[in-house]
């Protein structure tokens, strides 16, 4: 699979490439990032070689063997009208500035953006959309490279602690835990019913998004009632859309048990006042019923910055759909 | 495809243009012929001008690409953003997405001569589903927004108007005032002055508007609400068609949404529908007055005609209400 362009190559990742891609990495996001923290190689391992869906990344090596430009993208299971497939969230693509007139007369940074996307997606068991909150840059050359469309303006829920509300939670028991419990694959099989499209939150994504990720500290409140499992929320106190606050990390609630919400919200209005966060926010598609419930606790909605993209191999795809059918939350993102 | 004649309008089209309207929509439920006097009023009557192209079979229309062009203040200057209407391919001419061809050749020619960066600066439009996977497909449409509506229902509203907003027949010249207020903080938006609003309001036939007005003590306007009672998007609704009102003056916007509710209620609507940008300090306002943000099957795609002005732009500081379509 690798190919020549000039004097680029291009193919997929090696073992022992990430000692190559990660000085390219932090050096070019340092450079365009002041916030930038440089990646440590237990967070590069953490988000590629330990993805319980698999790695996908494409380099472009100049010939003293360092990596000029790089296309990446985290794959995740899904549940996708009843059909366990991969769809492929992309991050982390880069040029070297340095590089970047050669790559491109060269088109060696078409071929790996190309190549990326041929090689990966496709039917399954490759993936079967390819999809991010791209910058404008991004989604440029998205729309280019990988067909991007939008599926919408992303806009979050803002919830400040002194002004929402807790709504009854009846007999539900809220408990935080250090790891995610054995019942949550079944919990996930019930409550992914209203959604035509979802992330398979089962305890192997869950662990490793969640418990095992090096450096963070995600704190995670399952909701039961009469010991079944009815709902969970993550949270942690981290910057989105440049702005710290409280984050919803993840959420999902059982759609026969809504009081499960307002008991989780209630722990998270307390996990985040503990921690010293004024406010609370998360990402929740408009079109399910939890983006109302936030909202008449006094939640409100906020635009962000983003646009949320979708692209496909598949000729007439488009996004209308995914805009009703796709449940998702900032887990799905690595933005936090 | 070299048979048919494709060109812009001329006078005395209207009654070809509209035997092939007439046919293509008849088939939607509920949907009345469109009547000589209303196509007058839509295209020939439009103060920004007229924008329609047609594929003629001989004395048939084929196929009609259109736009409403609306004067609008771009950064400073005096632009034309022009909405898609009427697009239609009659029924004995259509070929299929795959093979657009008739659509697609009458469209981009419409494109061509009327858009630039120093002509039509934007097209855009909330299209069908498959005006967009064509648009999308063969003209470079994007989206701009999905449209989240802002949601009331009006259980135990006083359908008294409160005092201080008055109902208006006509739009004062002072509306170009207050619109020139509210513009210095948009990028983008329709000209809102006495011409468009007449045009748009009160000259529509068969107008059914609703227009209450917050004067100050010399008469000026402080704001202004328009409304409309209609079953669609949702049944026996209100939906704030415009809404005109500096973001700094909450004591008229008070007054006001309190007036539109009230209004709403003495017309029967059962809740009230509006629909911001995100970003205006109004969305959040709404919000706050207990108003929910609700997902729809609406989209706003966008055609833009110079790179500075994308979608990423157009949605970060273009100031649109439902007035600025013609759905409403």
């Amino acid at each position: 699979m690798a190919s020549e362009a000039a004097d680029f190559l291009v193919r997929p990742y090696q073992p022992g490439d990430e000692g190559a891609i990660l000085p390219s990495f932090n050096c070019v996001f340092a450079a365009i990032d002041p916030t930038f923290t440089p990646r440590s190689a237990e967070e590069w391992r953490w988000r590629y070689a330990e993805n319980p869906a698999g790695l996908r990344i494409y380099v472009v090596l100049a010939p003293g063997g360092e990596v000029v430009a790089h296309q990446a993208g985290m794959p995740i299971a899904m549940v996708h009208k009843g059909e366990r497939v991969h769809w492929n969230q992309v991050v982390d693509s880069f040029t070297d500035p340095a590089h970047e007139r050669g790559l491109h007369r060269s088109g060696a940074f078409l071929r790996a953006a190309q190549e990326f996307n041929d090689v990966y997606g496709g039917p399954p068991p490759r993936d079967q959309i390819m999809y991010g909150l791209p910058v404008r840059r991004a989604f440029r050359i998205g729309q280019k490279l990988l067909k991007y469309q939008t599926v919408r303006n992303q806009n979050e829920l803002r919830g400040e602690l002194g002004r929402v509300a807790l709504g009854a939670a009846g007999a539900i028991e809220v408990e935080e835990v250090a790891a995610f419990p054995e019942d949550v694959d079944a919990f996930f099989e019930r409550a992914r019913a209203p959604f035509g499209a979802v992330a398979a939150r089962e305890r192997a994504f869950l662990d490793w998004r969640f418990v095992r990720r090096p450096a963070t500290r995600y704190r995670i409140a399952l909701a039961r009632l009469a010991g079944e499992l009815v709902g969970y929320a993550v949270y942690r106190r981290a910057a989105f859309d440049l702005r710290e606050s409280g984050l919803v990390c993840d959420w999902l609630i059982d759609p026969a048990r809504r009081a499960a919400g307002n008991a989780l919200r209630a722990w998270l209005v307390e996990t985040a006042r503990a921690e010293g966060a004024g406010e609370l926010r998360t990402l929740l598609p408009e079109t399910c019923a939890d983006f109302r419930e936030f909202q008449q606790v006094g939640w409100r909605v906020h635009p962000t910055s983003y646009f949320l993209a979708a692209g496909s191999y598949f000729s007439g795809f488009h996004t209308l759909d995914l805009y009703w059918d796709w449940y998702y939350t900032l887990a799905e993102f690595d933005l936090c | 495809m070299s048979d048919y004649e494709f060109r812009p309008y001329r006078l005395d089209d209207e009654h070809a243009i509209l035997a092939t309207f007439n046919r293509v929509f008849a088939a939607d439920a509920g949907r009345r012929p469109r009547s000589l006097e209303e196509w007058r009023w839509a295209y020939s009557d439009n103060p920004a001008g007229l924008r329609v192209w047609l594929a003629l079979d001989g004395a048939t229309v084929a196929a009609h690409y259109a736009s409403l062009p609306n004067r609008t203040r771009v950064e400073g200057e005096t632009r034309v953003f022009a909405q898609i209407v009427d697009t239609m391919v009659h029924p004995d001419y259509r070929r299929g997405l795959k093979k657009p061809g008739l659509f697609v050749e009458t469209a981009r020619r419409m494109l061509a001569a009327t858009c630039g960066p120093d002509k039509d600066l934007v097209t855009y439009g909330w299209p069908t589903r498959e005006a967009w996977r064509t648009g999308k497909a063969f003209l470079d449409y994007e989206m701009v927004r999905r449209e989240s509506a802002l949601y009331s229902e009006l259980d135990g509203v006083d359908p008294t108007l409160p005092a201080g907003v008055v109902r208006a027949l006509a739009f004062p010249e002072s509306v170009a005032r207050l619109y020139e207020r509210c513009a210095a903080e948009w990028g983008a938006s329709t000209i809102r002055d006495r011409a468009w609003l007449q045009w748009r309001v009160f000259a529509r036939p068969g107008q059914d508007y609703r227009v209450l007005t917050v004067p100050d003590a010399a008469g000026a306007l402080l704001g202004y609400a328009v409304l409309r009672t209609t079953d669609w998007p949702i049944p026996g609704a209100c939906v704030l068609c415009d809404w005109l009102v500096p973001s700094d003056d909450r004591e008229t916007g008070e007054r006001l949404l309190a007036a539109v509710r009230s209004d709403a209620r003495a017309g029967g609507a059962a809740a009230v529908l509006a629909l911001f940008p995100q970003w205006s300090p109004w969305f959040l306002h709404f919000q706050e007055r207990g108003f929910l943000v609700t997902s729809t099957e609406y989209f706003m795609s966008g055609r833009n005609n110079h790179p500075r002005h994308d979608m990423f732009w157009l949605r970060d500081n273009w100031w649109y209400q439902p007035l600025d379509l013609d759905l409403f």
